[in-house]
């Protein structure tokens, strides 16, 4: 017993709960079919538990097809099962006649089927949308505070059914009439620490084709990872997203990037504080690039002024003081 | 290190100040799910605060893609960043005035300074 009353873990216990946690780790990354009549069940039984009327329930081939069709089902009120299942079957063919741009060829689907309102509503799933096994946090927190270390559930009933829905199946959006429920990718490629990442192609495929392409868990474009030996250093300092813009330059490689941009070193500091660089921009001209480390231990790429000379000129710059003025961080995560 | 004068969590800077009033016309920024975000992220990975702990007041305009906060820590709290991945970690916040700038960028096609996003 500890001194505020609880009990302390035991190397048992601990160990059970990383074995728990490895299991939801699984759970997150499963692939292939899921039990599509367990699943849909298990919907209809979550909107029992919750009191409300029993839904209309589909399963999509994707989370694309899975936000298209929410924007059918909204417009449509479709009161049947197959009626619904229907819509979202013609717009999983849609999407896996599409060749390149499945977003596109989803859109129209959508239109033609539902009218622009449709769509509309489509842009909103998720407001409506749940993770299923891709949310395994706070499940595997509370079936562990159940199964390793002995709590009672105050309405177990309740909970069976959404534990169902984490464990079995994929993303779902969830409308007072209707439900419809994503089966879970044929691909699902992660790194060494669990992100998604696919080298060579995408992290994510799902049975329509529709992908996801992941630089060690940020999601980057297509083209970054399916022409990887084409991409230029000027495309990836485009991105306005610095994470992205990060994971273009982790994928081409420093080296490149600055030789791609004829880039010299104008002054250099502690990593933290920076290297400036001057680099040639296509459509931009003269640049000046300063090379960070940030807190993590990553390193970003930030273009400042050309009048910032020093790398702590531009540290000042990026945080709108003058240089006397600015202090260094003293801590810095 | 608890007696910090400046700090960073990323893309967001902290300085601690003197307690001065808040200026006015700056608006106070509103909780979400108990939370006050100080640092927006496009993804999600925002940098919050626990409301409660603290009140959070932005300055009514950008100045030239810089979002300025002030920020009144009530109760010893800290920094949060929401990533389960290369996520930067806790900065602790002692009651009293924090000046918080979001961080900025040029945007070397339209030659205008942009905050920066994540």
């Amino acid at each position: 017993m500890s001194k505020g009353g609880g009990e302390i873990l035991t190397s048992e216990k601990i160990k059970e709960l990383r074995v728990h946690a490895l299991k939801w780790r699984d759970i997150a990354y499963q692939t292939g079919r899921m039990d599509r009549e367990g699943v849909k069940e298990a919907a209809r039984q979550l909107y029992l538990v919750c009191n409300l009327e029993k839904p209309v329930v589909a399963i999509a081939t994707s989370p694309l097809v899975l936000a298209i069709s929410y924007g059918l089902g909204v417009v449509l009120k479709i009161s049947d099962d197959d009626a619904l299942q229907k819509v979202v079957n013609t717009i999983s063919d849609a999407v896996y006649d599409a060749p390149d741009d499945k977003n596109k060829l989803a859109c129209r689907a959508c239109v033609r089927l539902g009218g622009k309102k449709a769509l509309m509503h489509a842009r909103n799933w998720e407001s409506a949308y749940q993770g299923g096994c891709m949310w395994p946090v706070n499940d595997s927190f509370i079936t562990a505070a159940r199964d390793v270390l002995g709590a009672k559930l105050p309405n177990p009933e309740k909970y069976a059914p959404w534990e169902y829905l984490a464990c079995h199946s994929g993303f779902r959006v969830v409308h007072e009439k209707f439900c419809i429920i994503t089966d879970f990718p044929d691909i699902l490629s992660v790194d060494r620490e669990s992100r998604a990442h696919g080298e060579n192609g995408p992290s994510h495929l799902w049975q329509d084709g529709y992908a996801i392409y992941s630089w060690h868990g940020t999601k980057v474009p297509d083209e970054w990872i399916k022409n990887k030996d084409t991409l230029s250093a000027a495309t990836v300092l485009a991105e306005q997203n610095m994470e992205i813009r990060r994971a273009g330059i982790d994928i081409m490689g420093w080296n490149r990037i600055l030789s791609d941009l004829g880039g010299h070193i104008v002054a250099e500091d502690a990593p933290e504080v920076g290297v400036l660089y001057d680099i040639f921009l296509p459509d931009a001209g003269e640049r000046r690039l300063l090379k960070v480390r940030c807190g993590t231990g990553r390193e970003f790429a930030v273009v400042v002024p050309n009048t910032c000379n020093t790398p702590l000129e531009a540290q000042s710059w990026l945080h709108g003081y003058q240089v006397s003025e600015f202090d260094l961080p003293e801590i810095r995560t | 290190m608890d007696n910090w004068k400046t700090a960073a969590q990323g893309e967001v800077y902290l300085k601690r100040l003197n307690s001065l009033p808040v200026p006015r016309g700056w608006t106070e920024l509103k909780a979400e799910c108990g939370r006050v975000v100080i640092g927006h992220s496009e993804t999600g990975h925002h940098h919050v605060v626990p409301d409660g702990d603290v009140m959070v007041y932005e300055k009514p305009t950008e100045s030239e893609g810089m979002r300025i906060l002030r920020m009144i820590v009530k109760n010893t709290t800290k920094l949060e960043h929401l990533r389960d991945f290369d996520t930067h970690a806790p900065i602790p916040l002692d009651p009293g005035h924090y000046e918080v700038r979001i961080g900025r960028e040029l945007d070397p096609y339209e030659n205008l300074a942009r905050r920066q996003a994540d």
